[in-house]
């Protein structure tokens, strides 16, 4: 697999940073995605990889620095309409509800995307349509099973595969995904490992993950994240081999217990 | 069906479930609830012949406060997003209602709708200021905005003062000219209108609408991951409530053929809120039965209470919060489930 170099950049994070205070959780990162990459956002713990996926999201604003999404700059765009212009995440921390349905998720998700999140009724042509992409998005992460059971009852992996599902909706141009194979059994993570696979190349995709066998087997580029800032970037040969990130990252104690 | 958030694991969203016919026992068990339904029906329906004028005029009060209570239960239990000041909309629809008959027409829908414009606009800007921040900041401004409601309606000469404002009694399209005692006209008029706003707002829970208010009340980070715009989704909810509160105050105005501050004070929002909590802030028809409910124990009690009412209401409302979360509704919902776990009829 080749970084698709000369696509146009889908996303570009210009001198993006986040600080509380003095405390700088994200400083001064420059960022360049093109469009159809996989690219692995990696660093240790409290690195401030979450606080730059919200930094994209729109969930939070820079405190300096600029987004620009598909050549649009959104540094001052709400999260929803970032979402609505392509861009789909998955939670670290699941974020679901809990009192409904999968199936029930889903489709609040679904839709929106198709236009009927607020309208006062379903018209009968589109139900087909609604119940179609739901099971299809459910079974993309192999939750058909679990279709009409509620959230609370979940395992958490399940919870963590529905979140993929919800992130999938609508076709994002952008996908975010925040640790998704954190509490994830070996071969759910599989299992997710080859959806990200088989996602067509029309879509990109920007992913935390502390598995590296996850982070090897589907990243063309890795950023490494240390302290709030970029501290190397390249393809995955680059960062396995890198003594720099072995210091900060995989040298110390990478290890399951730093996944939260 | 009553209007509870559906929590059951229905899988019709995608796909219809399987359809095999029922066994006896529990087709007779389905039948029930329509029963239920139609035996209310047929008392509210025929109230005006065996319920004496009193009574019929505290039915009619509280329907009133029931239209205005669902209308706050789709803030509160809907939206998640609590007013302690809807005497702001109650009293905005009662005085537009109220001089629009005194200066402008006595028909009755007319003010309705200026009510419901009225009401609408005023939660707007409400909303507008306070929902992009904390929902707090909503729960403070619908306090503040309330009691301005309230000093205008006092210091005005426009609206009579402290002394309140006479209308004439509004003429209601067909109805009037029946011939009916005006407390029956009355009754029937304002079933129909708050059956109305039950269908409309039945309508609104149920709907991919109703779906993103509990969304947003339950989850607005997802709810804005997803694209929507949960500002907006509060926004129109407080509109619609606004509006129907406000219907709800003409209604009153137009019963009573006056309106006065006192109606208005924070009293007024208490007693709403009360009545949504007690009939189960999750449930229109809940909040419905919780109004009714409340409206005939206040009238039945006052005259020998009389100020002690508010204690009463103190009690009954620390003790639902307490003992009965859900409220009637809850409790409701209990005893459908045990029945349904119950052994064949
Ligand atoms: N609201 C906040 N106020 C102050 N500090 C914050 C806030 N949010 C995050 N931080 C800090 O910013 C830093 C980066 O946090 P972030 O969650 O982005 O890290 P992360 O790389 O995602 O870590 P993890 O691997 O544990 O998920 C942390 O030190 C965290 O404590
Ligand atoms: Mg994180």
């Amino acid at each position: 697999m080749t970084p698709p170099e000369t696509a146009a950049p889908l996303l570009q994070l210009q001198g993006v940073g986040k600080s509380y205070g003095g405390f700088h959780a994200v400083d001064d990162v420059s960022l360049t995605v093109h469009a159809g990459e996989r690219h692995a956002v990696i660093g240790p713990n409290g690195a401030g990889k979450t606080t730059l996926f919200n930094l994209v999201a729109g969930t939070l604003r820079v405190t300096s620095g600029r987004v620009v999404l598909n050549g649009r700059d959104v540094t001052r765009a709400g999260e929803h309409s970032r979402a609505r212009a392509g861009v789909g995440r998955t939670f670290q921390h699941s974020s679901l509800f809990t009192t409904q349905t999968c199936a029930e998720n889903v489709a609040l998700a679904v839709r929106r995307c198709i236009g009927l999140g607020t309208s006062l009724r379903v018209p009968t042509k589109a139900r087909g349509e609604l119940a179609r992409q739901v099971a299809d998005l459910i079974e993309r992460v192999g939750l058909t099973d679990r279709a009409g059971d509620l959230v609370g009852d979940l395992s958490h992996g399940e919870r963590r595969q529905l979140e993929v599902a919800m992130a999938l909706a609508g076709d994002p141009a952008l996908l975010l995904f925040d640790e998704p194979t954190a509490g994830m059994s070996p071969s759910e993570s599989g299992q997710f490992t080859r959806l990200v696979q088989a996602l067509p190349r029309t879509l990109t995709v920007l992913l935390i993950e502390h598995d590296l066998d996850v982070v090897f087997s589907v990243a063309d580029r890795v950023s490494v994240l240390a302290t709030g800032r970029l501290l190397e970037q390249g393809p995955p040969e680059q960062i396995r081999n890198s003594p720099q990130v072995e210091a900060v990252y995989l040298g110390t104690g990478h290890d399951e217990v730093f996944i939260a | 069906m009553t209007g509870t958030v559906s929590t059951t694991p229905a899988a019709s969203v995608a796909g219809s479930p399987a359809v095999t016919l029922p066994p006896a026992h529990s087709r007779l068990r389905a039948a029930l609830p329509p029963l239920a339904f139609g035996l209310v029906v047929l008392i509210i329906g025929t109230a005006p012949y065996w319920l004496d004028a009193y009574s019929l005029d505290v039915l009619t009060l509280g329907l009133t406060y029931g239209l205005m209570a669902m209308a706050l239960a789709l803030l509160i239990g809907f939206t998640g997003l609590p007013s302690l000041g809807h005497s702001a909309f109650l009293g905005l629809g009662a005085y537009s209602a109220g001089l629009l008959a005194v200066h402008t027409t006595d028909n009755a829908l007319v003010g309705l709708v200026l009510a419901a414009v009225v009401g609408a606009a005023a939660a707007a800007v409400v909303g507008a200021l306070s929902l992009r921040t904390h929902g707090v900041f909503f729960l403070m401004l619908t306090l503040a905005f309330a009691e301005i409601i309230r000093q205008i309606a006092i210091k005005s000469s426009f609206t009579g003062g402290d002394n309140g404002l006479s209308v004439p009694a509004p003429h209601i399209p067909l109805l009037s000219s029946t011939g009916l005692p005006q407390v029956v006209t009355v009754y029937w008029y304002v079933l129909a209108v708050v059956a109305v706003g039950y269908v409309v707002l039945s309508v609104v829970v149920r709907s991919p609408f109703g779906k993103a208010l509990v969304g947003v009340r339950d989850n607005p980070h997802r709810m804005a991951a997803i694209g929507y715009s949960v500002v907006t989704v509060r926004l129109r909810a407080v509109m619609l409530s606004g509006a129907l509160t406000a219907v709800g105050g003409a209604l009153l105005v137009q019963k009573d053929t006056l309106v006065a501050p006192t109606a208005l004070t924070p009293d007024a929002s208490v007693l709403l809120l009360v009545m949504v909590l007690v009939g189960g802030a999750r449930s229109l028809t809940g909040a419905l039965v919780g109004a009714v409910g409340m409206v005939f124990l206040r009238s039945f009690t006052s005259s020998w209470l009389g100020e002690a009412w508010l204690l009463v209401e103190g009690v009954l409302f620390v003790s639902v919060v307490y003992f009965m979360p859900s409220g009637l509704a809850g409790l409701a919902a209990t005893v459908r489930s045990r029945i349904r776990r119950g052994g064949p009829a």
